[in-house]
């Protein structure tokens, strides 16, 4: 039996285990909402759910200039600092960088994936005019719907 | 047969729910098959994949089996090394191909790898990247892990574990398609994580935290360059990240996505769940050592062994039902695609090009079988897994490379023949050196890999198998450059057309 020396390594691992888990189950919930509410459509209703690109979506707009933005930062930041993290620890022994590290790691992936699940259900609702899983939890639609019933949408 | 690990490890109530998982998978197999009315439906879902439906067929379909067996045994013997250079070159790749290239593809609205191929250098290369994306398919890695699982679990002989997982997952393909493929995923990708996930905490507990298990393991497994030189891992494990550039699976779901910025999004996602899911394996490596010291364990076994020792009964069912599914989600999928490279993209587009959507169809189902069936025979003839994958992985990179990232990026002239003649010479040099290395070289039993030392000039060089693909890149670009000043160049308004949104 080991002696139990619990520090901030183990809080942060155990809190990313938690997050990440808790990340995979809202995915499978969203995955369920998704299931339930737009493939098991009777037949004929699933023109809707093909994109409306074809049909004159500003082609020069394929590039997500702000999502690519923000990735770049979080990839800077995840590795860039890893260094910083290795020579604070190791070197230097100075772990509370290392808790700010993974703090901000953290966040960072949080604000990340908010992000991208905000734009995606904005996209959904202004776009296709469904009724989104953001919109099916709280209750509030992020766009104005512009699409009922087969009108043409506008791309988010 | 004999009993494997799974007879001291896991309970009854655990098998129930393996057997749980197989029956389940049967039946979304059957929920697909109403769902397929025409050939896209089959092969790209009716391109109405949301987003978290393709996350979770892109992170099942990416994490195969072998994740908890070669990369899990990678993470054992050398430590945090893998998240300094193994993994960020992948990451990146991931990151750019996604806003540089996939999505300029996707608005194209082609289905396929060989499509994009015809589109900018005609049926040729469109021929050579199908036989090319056929090879890297066919999934005979996948059934050899899957054989080694049955063989770990239930001692049951590899060939059979084989034949039995691998059916299973073909025979909910050949129902549903990429609807029952993706699907099953979602489900597959939860499963597979969530007992690896489980497994960190329990084992920290059981351990005393985190100072007790990294005072068991070696300096060299906190050091990041592991037991490594730098070349060596830049110049093996770099050039291995190159095949995402043309996964077939990742192209297939791209495409399969409702649009272009859905498909994007769920790419990003991706990475970032690559980023923790990594992290904690890398973990689980450093705990399995803690576990089982000094190499007491063959190194493709640990973690996969360790990770049932510390899960309670009830949820190892569920990690082992991961495992299976991880395995067979790959299967799936790369057997999907290589069947619709014969049926679509050799047949229909270049041979049969009035054949209808039924008859495509059920010749793309007929194909699923017979991709299985040559899998399940190659297995035979590769003896080792590593092998097999480098092979792969090196055609497809050295067919289809090359020719897709001209399409977009090669400012100068440009032409037909110069993507025919990349494919075609990529191909040459990747047999070329393989069977090279392969006959002069000698095997590295340590780094599961074969070595050539080469004199040039007094200077020995050491070529690595996995370098195929330094070699054949190089190869490919010089033909492609060669062949576009000697061909026809293409006129400068068609190939903006072609190139539609560069």
């Amino acid at each position: 039996m080991y002696p139990q020396v619990f520090d901030y390594k183990d809080y942060f691992t155990i809190a990313g285990a938690v997050f990440t888990l808790l990340l995979i189950g809202f995915f499978l919930v969203w995955f369920f909402w998704d299931l339930k509410t737009k493939f098991n459509l009777k037949e004929g209703q699933q023109g809707n759910m093909q994109a409306p690109e074809e049909e004159g979506e500003d082609e020069a707009r394929w590039l997500d200039k702000n999502l690519l933005i923000l990735v770049l930062i979080g990839t800077t930041l995840v590795y860039g600092l890893y260094f910083v993290l290795y020579y604070a620890c190791r070197v230097f022994h100075a772990s509370w960088i290392a808790g700010l590290y993974w703090a901000l790691c953290g966040l960072f992936l949080l604000i990340l994936l908010a992000y991208i699940c905000l734009s995606e259900w904005y996209h959904e609702e202004k776009t296709y005019g469904e009724v989104s899983f953001f919109q099916k939890l709280t209750g509030r639609a992020l766009a104005k719907r512009s699409r009922n019933g087969g009108g043409k949408g506008v791309s988010a | 047969m004999g009993s494997g690990i799974g007879s001291e490890t896991i309970h009854l109530v655990d098998w129930i729910l393996v057997a749980a998982y197989f029956v389940g998978m049967f039946f979304i197999g059957m929920w697909a098959y109403r769902k397929v009315k025409e050939f896209e439906d089959f092969l790209v879902a009716g391109r109405a994949l949301t987003l978290p439906i393709l996350v979770g067929t892109l992170m099942a379909s990416y994490y195969c089996g072998m994740y908890f067996f070669a990369d899990a045994g990678f993470m054992y013997s050398e430590g945090t090394s893998a998240d300094i250079f193994y993994y960020p070159p992948y990451y990146l790749l991931m990151i750019l191909m996604s806003f540089f290239l996939m999505t300029r593809l996707r608005v194209l609205g082609d289905i396929s790898l060989p499509d994009i191929l015809e589109r900018f250098y005609g049926k040729i290369t469109r021929f050579f990247g199908a036989i090319g994306s056929f090879f890297y398919c066919v999934p005979v890695m996948q059934l050899m892990a899957c054989g080694v699982v049955f063989n770990v679990l239930l001692g049951w002989p590899a060939w059979l574990g084989a034949l039995v997982g691998g059916a299973f997952a073909v025979l909910y393909t050949l129902l549903g398609g990429l609807w029952a493929v993706a699907v099953t995923d979602m489900i597959q990708f939860a499963m597979m994580f969530s007992g690896v996930i489980l497994s960190v905490p329990i084992a920290l507990m059981a351990h005393g935290g985190w100072s007790n298990i990294l005072a068991l393991n070696p300096e060299w497994h906190l050091d990041p360059l592991g037991s490594y030189t730098s070349w060596i891992i830049l110049g093996v494990y770099a050039a291995s990240s190159l095949t995402l550039l043309v996964e077939p699976a990742f192209y297939q779901r791209f495409f399969a996505a409702r649009d272009h910025k859905t498909a994007l999004r769920a790419f990003i996602v991706m990475v970032c769940f690559w980023l923790f899911v990594d992290r904690i394996l890398v973990s689980v490596g450093l705990i399995a050592w803690a576990s089982y010291p000094g190499f007491a364990l063959p190194i493709d076994e640990a973690v996969f062994t360790t990770i049932l020792h510390y899960l309670p009964y009830g949820i190892s069912g569920f990690f082992v039902a991961g495992v299976f599914a991880g395995i067979m989600s790959t299967i799936d999928s790369y057997t999907l695609i290589g069947a619709a490279n014969i049926s679509y993209d050799i047949i229909k587009k270049i041979f049969k090009p009035d054949l209808s959507e039924e008859r495509t169809l059920w010749l793309t189902r007929v194909m699923v079988v017979a991709t299985f069936i040559l899998s399940f025979g190659l297995m035979f003839i590769f003896p080792r897994i590593m092998m097999v994958w480098l092979l792969q992985a090196a055609i497809l990179t050295s067919v289809a490379v090359i020719p897709i990232l001209g399409a977009f990026f090669w400012p100068f002239r440009k032409s037909a023949f110069g993507g025919t003649l990349s494919a075609l010479v990529g191909f040459a040099a990747t047999i070329v050196y393989i069977a090279a290395v392969m006959v002069f070289g000698t095997p590295v039993p340590g780094w599961d890999t074969i070595i050539w030392e080469v004199n040039i000039f007094g200077v020995t060089v050491h070529l690595w198998a996995e370098m195929v693909v330094y070699v054949s890149i190089v190869v490919a670009l010089l033909a492609y450059i060669v062949g576009n000043f000697f061909g026809t160049p293409l006129d400068p308004q068609l190939y903006r057309e072609r190139r539609a949104l560069s």
